[in-house]
C-alpha cells in the first residue's frame, strides 16, 4: 500500500494525530495477536496444520513445515507491526516504519484469514459463525492498512471496514453465547472458581450468556445503526467504548480460566479490545472537526 | 472507492470460493450396505447399569411399522415363537440431517429398545425384527456384579482411516470369539471425521458389524463423545442419548471396577464437575476407578484440554487409577502423576487414539519418559481387571503387544 507525501515539512494536524494514535493502538493489538499465535502454536497444532494433514492429506512433515514457515512469517510480520505501535508514524511523510507496518498488517491479515478458513472447515461447533466471530482478527489488520493512507477517503474506507469487522465479531460472539458455547460456560464457571464463590449450575450460566448475547448485539447495533441519526457519534462511541472494555475482559478471562497457559489465548484476542478503542480515537472531534464521519 | 475495495473483495471471494469448493468435494452420494427393512447395524450399548440394562439398537433404510426384539437366555436360531420374551422398541426415528451436504445424505432409520430387568453375567440370545424382516440370531452377555476377572477393549479416533479401523474390527472379532472374558468395548470418541454426517456414521456402524464373530456375539459399546462428534445429534441417535443426552455417565462394572465417562465437548465445570465429584465419591469401595474422555489432560501431542484445571485435582483426591484419553493420535502411557509430579499414588493416563487414524509424532514430556511410554503406532488397549490388579496392554493390528502397564489395587 503506497502513501503519498504531498506536504513534506508540514506539522501533523490534530486530525492526523488522532488517526496515528488509533493506528498505534490497533497495531499494538495485532502485534499481540501475532505473539499469542506464535506462543500457542509453538506448543500445539493449528487448524492450518489440521487442514493440511487431515483434510488435504499432506504428510505430517509437510504440514508441519508449512505451519512452521507460516509462524516465521507471522513473527516477521509482528516485528514489522510492533514499531508502528511503539513509535507511531507520520501519515503525510511515510517512512520505513509505515511501509514495514503495512507489509506486516497485510501478512497478519492473510495469515488470520487462512486460519479462519481452516477453522471454519474443521470446527464441528457451529462453524458457520467463525468467519464473522474472527472478523476483528482477519479483516481488522486489512482495514488498518487503509488508516495509514494520506488520503482521508481511504482512511474512512478503512474505518468503515474496521467498524464492520468489530460489529461482525460481536454479533457472532453474541450468537455463540446465545447458543451456549460450552467453552463460554466454562469461562463463567472458572471465574466463580477463581474468586472462590459458590458456582452456578450450567443452566444459570446459560441464562447469563443469553443476557451477554443481547448486550453484544446491542453494542453491535450502535455501530451499524447509530450513524443513521444525529446522535450517531456519541452512541457509536459509547458502543465502541463498551466493546473495548468487554473485549479486554473476555480476553483476560482466558488467563483467569487456566492461568499461564491461557496467556496466548488472551493475546490472540487482543484486537477485540484494541480495535474498538482505536476506532474511538479515529472518531474524535477536534475544534468542531470530526476525524471521521462514516455513514454505514 | 470501488478500486480501493478490490483487494478486500478479492480476498472475500477467495475465502467464499475455497469454502464452496471444499463443501462440493465432500458432497458425494453414499450408498448404504443395506436396503428396505432388513435390519442392519445391530449393536448393544451400555451406559449406567450394564448388569441389568442394555440398549439394543439397529438401523433400516425404510421406516416400517413395527420393530421388536425377541430374546431369551438360550438360543432358538431365529424361531420367533420360541423366544421367552419380545418387546417393541422404545424409540424409533430418522437420523437427523443437519449438514450442508443434506442432499447427499442417505435416509437411515434408527430403532432403540432399552432393555431392563436383565440378570448379571448372563448371556442373552436375540433377534431384531422390523415388520417381517428378521435379523440373524445374535447374543451378548451382561456385565458381572461379582468379583470375577474380566477384560475390556478400548480404542478411539477411528475416523479417517476406515481401512485400518476395519482391520482392527476383524481383530476385535477374533479376540471376542476366543475370549468370553472380554465384556465390552470402550470407545473414546471421534468415530468418524464429520460427526454430523449420517453417511459417515452409517459407514462406521456398518464397519462395526465386522466385530461380530461367526458365533454372532455382540460386544457392547460404552460410547464417549469426541470433538468430531461435537454437539452432533447423529451421535445421540447412534448411541441412544448416553447420559440422558449429556454424554457423561458412570458405569457400574461390579465390585472390581467403576468407570466414569466424561464429555470434553461440553462445559467441564459446573454440572459435570459436580457429577464427577459425586460419582467418584460413590466408587470408593471399588477395587479400581477408571475414567474415559476424549481430549487429553496429559497429552502426548497436543496441548492439554482446559478441563485439566478442575478434573485432575478431583481424579487425584478421589484416587482414580487410570484415565483413558484420546484425540492426540499417538500411543502413550504416562508415569503415575500426583500434583504434577511422578508419584506411585497418582493417576496413570493412557491413550491416545489409534483405532483408525494416521499417527502423530509425540512430543517430549517428563510424564512420558521411562517408565512411561510413547510411540506413534496404530493400536487398541486391553484392560484386564481382577480384584488385585488392573493390567493395561496395547496391541497393534497384528495383535502384537506394544506396551504393558499395571496398577495394584489401593483398596477402599
Amino acid at each position: 500500500m503506497s502513501t503519498q507525501s504531498t506536504d513534506v515539512g508540514r506539522k501533523p494536524d490534530p486530525v492526523d494525530r488522532d488517526w496515528v494514535l488509533g493506528t498505534r493502538v490497533a497495531a499494538l493489538g495485532f502485534a499481540l495477536m501475532a505473539l499469542g499465535g506464535i506462543r500457542r502454536w509453538s506448543n500445539d497444532e493449528s487448524d492450518i496444520f489440521g487442514l493440511l494433514w487431515q483434510e488435504l492429506d499432506r504428510s505430517e512433515a509437510t504440514a508441519l513445515t508449512i505451519e512452521s514457515s507460516l509462524l516465521v512469517l507471522v513473527a516477521i510480520a509482528g516485528s514489522f507491526v510492533t514499531p508502528l505501535a511503539l513509535l507511531g508514524c507520520h501519515l503525510r511523510r511515510p517512512a520505513l516504519v509505515s511501509r514495514l507496518g503495512v507489509a506486516g498488517l497485510w501478512t497478519l491479515g492473510i495469515w488470520a484469514s487462512l486460519w479462519t478458513i481452516s477453522s471454519t472447515i474443521r470446527d464441528p461447533w457451529h462453524p458457520e459463525w467463525i468467519p464473522a466471530a474472527r472478523a476483528a482478527r482477519w479483516l481488522g489488520p486489512l482495514a488498518c492498512v487503509f488508516w495509514l493512507s494520506a488520503s482521508p477517503e481511504r482512511r474512512r474506507l478503512g474505518q468503515r471496514l474496521a467498524l464492520l469487522a468489530i460489529a461482525a465479531t460481536f454479533i457472532a460472539h453474541g450468537v455463540e453465547a446465545y447458543l451456549g458455547r460450552p467453552s463460554f460456560v466454562d469461562l463463567v464457571h472458572a471465574l466463580h472458581r477463581r474468586i472462590g464463590t459458590k458456582g452456578w449450575s450450567d443452566s444459570d450460566v446459560e441464562s447469563l450468556l443469553i443476557a451477554i448475547a443481547v448486550i453484544d448485539w446491542f453494542a453491535a447495533a450502535t455501530l451499524l445503526l447509530g450513524s443513521v441519526s444525529r446522535i450517531a457519534g456519541p452512541v457509536r462511541n459509547y458502543g465502541l467504548g463498551w466493546m473495548a472494555v468487554w473485549g479486554f475482559v473476555t480476553a483476560l478471562s482466558r488467563i483467569v480460566q487456566t492461568g499461564e497457559t491461557g496467556i496466548p489465548e488472551a493475546l490472540i484476542r487482543a484486537p477485540h479490545a484494541t480495535l474498538p478503542l482505536a476506532l474511538v480515537f479515529t472518531f474524535r472531534k477536534r475544534n468542531g472537526t470530526q476525524a471521521g464521519t462514516v455513514r454505514m | 472507492m470501488a478500486a480501493q475495495l478490490r483487494i478486500p473483495i478479492a480476498l472475500a471471494t477467495l475465502l467464499a470460493t475455497g469454502l464452496f469448493l471444499f463443501a462440493c468435494k465432500r458432497g458425494e452420494p453414499t450408498e448404504l450396505r443395506f436396503s428396505g427393512l432388513d435390519p442392519a447395524h445391530v449393536r448393544v450399548i451400555w451406559t449406567e447399569s450394564p448388569q441389568s440394562e442394555a440398549l439394543i439398537a439397529w438401523s433400516t433404510a425404510e421406516v416400517g411399522s413395527e420393530h421388536r426384539v425377541y430374546f431369551d437366555r438360550e438360543p432358538h436360531n431365529g424361531r420367533l415363537d420360541e423366544y421367552a420374551e419380545s418387546r417393541p422398541t422404545t424409540r424409533d426415528g430418522i437420523f437427523t440431517r443437519t449438514t450442508r451436504t443434506d442432499a447427499e445424505q442417505p435416509t437411515v432409520h434408527y430403532h432403540h429398545l432399552e432393555l431392563e430387568g436383565l440378570a448379571p453375567s448372563t448371556t442373552y440370545w436375540l433377534v431384531v425384527a422390523s415388520d417381517r424382516h428378521v435379523s440373524r440370531e445374535f447374543h451378548f452377555t451382561t456385565a458381572p456384579d461379582d468379583d470375577r476377572p474380566f477384560r475390556l477393549l478400548s480404542g478411539s479416533d477411528s475416523r479417517s482411516r476406515p481401512d485400518r479401523r476395519r482391520t482392527m474390527n476383524r481383530l476385535i472379532a477374533d479376540q471376542v470369539e476366543k475370549s468370553d472374558a472380554i465384556v465390552a468395548f470402550l470407545h473414546g470418541g471421534d468415530y468418524v471425521y464429520h460427526g454430523h454426517e449420517i453417511a459417515e456414521m452409517a459407514q462406521w456402524l456398518s464397519d462395526w458389524e465386522m466385530t461380530i464373530p461367526q458365533s454372532g456375539r455382540l460386544l457392547p459399546i460404552v460410547p464417549t463423545r469426541g470433538n468430531h462428534e461435537g454437539s452432533s445429534v447423529v451421535y445421540d441417535e447412534a448411541f441412544g442419548w448416553p447420559g440422558d443426552g449429556q454424554s457423561y455417565f458412570a458405569t457400574d462394572l461390579g465390585p472390581n471396577l467403576g468407570l466414569v465417562t466424561l464429555n470434553t465437548e461440553s462445559a467441564a465445570e459446573g454440572d459435570q464437575l459436580e457429577f464427577l465429584r459425586t460419582t467418584l465419591g460413590t466408587m470408593q469401595t471399588k477395587a479400581f476407578r477408571i475414567a474415559q474422555y476424549h481430549q487429553a489432560l496429559y497429552p502426548a501431542v497436543k496441548k492439554p484440554h482446559p478441563a485439566r484445571e478442575v478434573w485432575v485435582p478431583e481424579f487425584e483426591r478421589q484416587r482414580l487409577d487410570l484415565a483413558m484419553e484420546s484425540d492426540g493420535h499417538a500411543l502413550k502411557r504416562t508415569v503415575p502423576i500426583l500434583e504434577d509430579k511422578q508419584d506411585d499414588k497418582g493417576v496413570v493416563y493412557i491413550g491416545e487414539g489409534g483405532y483408525g487414524v494416521n499417527q502423530r509424532a509425540t512430543r517430549s514430556h517428563w510424564y512420558l519418559e521411562e517408565p512411561g511410554f510413547a510411540a506413534s503406532q496404530i493400536h487398541l488397549w486391553q484392560l484386564t481387571v481382577t480384584p488385585e490388579r488392573l493390567t493395561m496392554e496395547a496391541f497393534n493390528e497384528q495383535g502384537e503387544t506394544l506396551d504393558r502397564g499395571e496398577r495394584a489395587t489401593r483398596g477402599s
